[in-house]
């Protein structure tokens, strides 16, 4: 007879939408609301409103990953998927007009994420970890700089709860097989 | 981001030391791959990718187990029976070297081309580092299994440590089939101090463990030596000790400073012997729990035991009481 051992936590079926990330060009200046919030804690697809030195009234995200799926488990095994769906992007919804996006995650499963693998097939404009400085950290696009800014190793381009890491151009096994990946994203259902 | 993404290739779960990650695959609702830490970094995350690879009945997938086949996967059956290598892929701060017990659930492909008799001397193999597919395997990290009949799910488990890594269930065609619902054990967990409760104890006094050790048939293991110190590779650095061997040491669960002192890589023996063998597979290890560091009460550690097929196991939970 197998032992299983599941938290409760781990199979509450409570869906809760976090938005954890937030990676883009910020706009030009800064207000005091903006310099230690996450600019994009509604995730909802829209362009981020407001010019830098007010605060985003809507939360916006120029693209929002939903996952979904639920995990079952029993006595003789378990069923179910994850899966992710990706809304938004493009020129419509890039913060900087062009092709920068704001990305926000929600995690609609019941299972706790902490990462997830992002892959662009086909790298029209720049690459999607290709990143040139122009993130939310970089002086000239947000000041005074968000209060995660500083964490040690950060690209400039993380939201205060991810970070970034096997970023690669080829596929491959560990550590170049994701595309990039986003980790220590705490994605509680 | 400097794009839009296209696609999530992978949606990674986070794991909590004590709890149990379940990773369903396969088209059943029998296959699964479940990973508990022991004793992993808050953060660590992980996915498993399950990778078909083609059956056969004629021993040799695994350089290093000649005698094995791999266990063919009756979801995965396509133009013929078909295993499965697992993938796992983790990422953490403790670079994923953490110990856990893992579990694999699956309903054999019991068709004439494939294993129509019951497994026997059933296998967990596992290679570190590595993608799947290989040939490579290295360890066999078995410590139980349940028989059942094909299309059914035997229960596979394992322990090891590290999280980069390939796996595989696998059996000796040519071994006596385990009957269904009867279960082996190389190491079932102790038989002396309770694996499902915590058991106080007290610096100073020593503590009795006591364990059987079986091989991969559940015959008992006769001759298991003790390893005093091993290696980062897992090789035993006792001069002198062949396998079978076991190496004790000690896990702190609790993350205060004097709990993560008292952990150690090599428990500590009343008798400098270490290891007594109590015959007829029985084994005992008398710990010396004395120490000089103060500030125990409520720290929680964990016995490990490793052995050199690469499983290790950590059935029990302790709490200093003083």
């Amino acid at each position: 007879m197998k032992k299983i051992l599941m938290s409760a936590t781990a199979l509450s079926m409570k869906k809760v939408a976090f938005a954890i990330l937030c990676v883009t060009l910020l706009m030009l200046a800064a207000t005091p609301g903006w310099a230690t919030d996450d600019p994009c804690n509604a995730p909802t697809v829209g362009v981020p409103a407001g010019p830098v030195g007010s605060n985003d009234p809507t939360g916006s995200c120029g693209v929002v990953i939903t996952i979904t799926g639920t995990i079952t488990t029993t006595s003789t095994g378990s069923s179910g998927s994850l899966s992710a769906t990706i809304t938004g992007g493009g020129q419509p919804t890039a913060y900087d007009g062009d092709e920068d996006q704001l990305v926000g995650i929600i995690n609609n499963s019941n299972v706790t994420v902490g990462a997830i693998t992002l892959t662009r097939s086909s790298e029209g404009g720049d690459a999607l970890f290709a990143f040139d400085g122009d993130g939310p950290c970089a002086p000239a696009q947000h000041a005074p700089a968000y209060s995660w800014c500083s964490n040690v190793g950060f690209t400039g381009y993380e939201g205060p709860t991810n970070t970034f890491t096997r970023i690669s151009s080829t596929p491959g096994f560990q550590p170049a097989r994701p595309l990039g990946l986003l980790w220590k994203i705490p994605l509680r259902p | 981001m400097e794009n839009t993404p296209s696609s999530v290739g992978g949606i990674w779960q986070t794991l909590v030391a004590g709890q149990t990650a379940a990773f369903p695959f396969g088209s059943a609702s029998t296959d699964d791959y479940r990973l508990q830490p022991i004793n992993s970094a808050p953060g660590d995350a992980a996915l498993v990718t399950p990778v078909a690879t083609a059956f056969s009945q004629v021993p040799g997938f695994a350089t290093n187990f000649p005698n094995l086949v791999c266990a063919p996967y009756l979801d995965y059956r396509s133009d013929g029976p078909q295993c499965v290598e697992l993938q796992l892929d983790c990422i953490g701060t403790d670079s994923c070297n953490f110990l856990y017990t893992a579990q694999l659930d699956y309903g054999i492909d019991g068709n004439t081309d494939a294993a129509p008799n019951l497994v026997g001397a059933p296998a967990f193999l596992v290679q570190h580092d590595v993608p799947c597919l290989t040939a490579g395997f290295t360890d066999n990290i078995f410590l139980s299994y349940t028989g059942s009949t094909p299309g059914t799910d035997p229960p596979l488990r394992g322990g090891g440590t590290g999280g980069h890594s390939c796996y595989v269930s696998a059996f000796d065609p040519t071994a006596p089939g385990i009957p269904a619902g009867t279960t082996v054990s190389t190491f079932p967990g102790f038989e002396f101090p309770s694996n499902t409760k915590v058991n106080p104890i007290i610096a100073g006094l020593p503590v009795p463990l006591l364990w059987a050790f079986n091989d991969n048939s559940g015959n008992p293991v006769t001759n298991l030596h003790f390893c005093k110190a091993v290696n980062a590779n897992g090789t035993c650095a006792t001069t002198g000790v062949v396998a079978p061997w076991v190496h004790l040491s000690l896990t702190a669960l609790t993350s205060t400073a004097a709990c993560q002192a008292v952990a150690t890589p090599n428990l500590p023996s009343v008798f400098n012997s270490g290891l007594l063998n109590l015959k007829k597979g029985q084994y005992s290890f008398i710990w010396d729990t004395s120490t000089k560091i103060k500030g125990l009460k409520g720290c929680q550690v964990r016995v490990v035991l490793q052995f050199n097929t690469g499983g290790a196991s950590a059935p029990a939970l302790f709490q200093y009481a003083l």
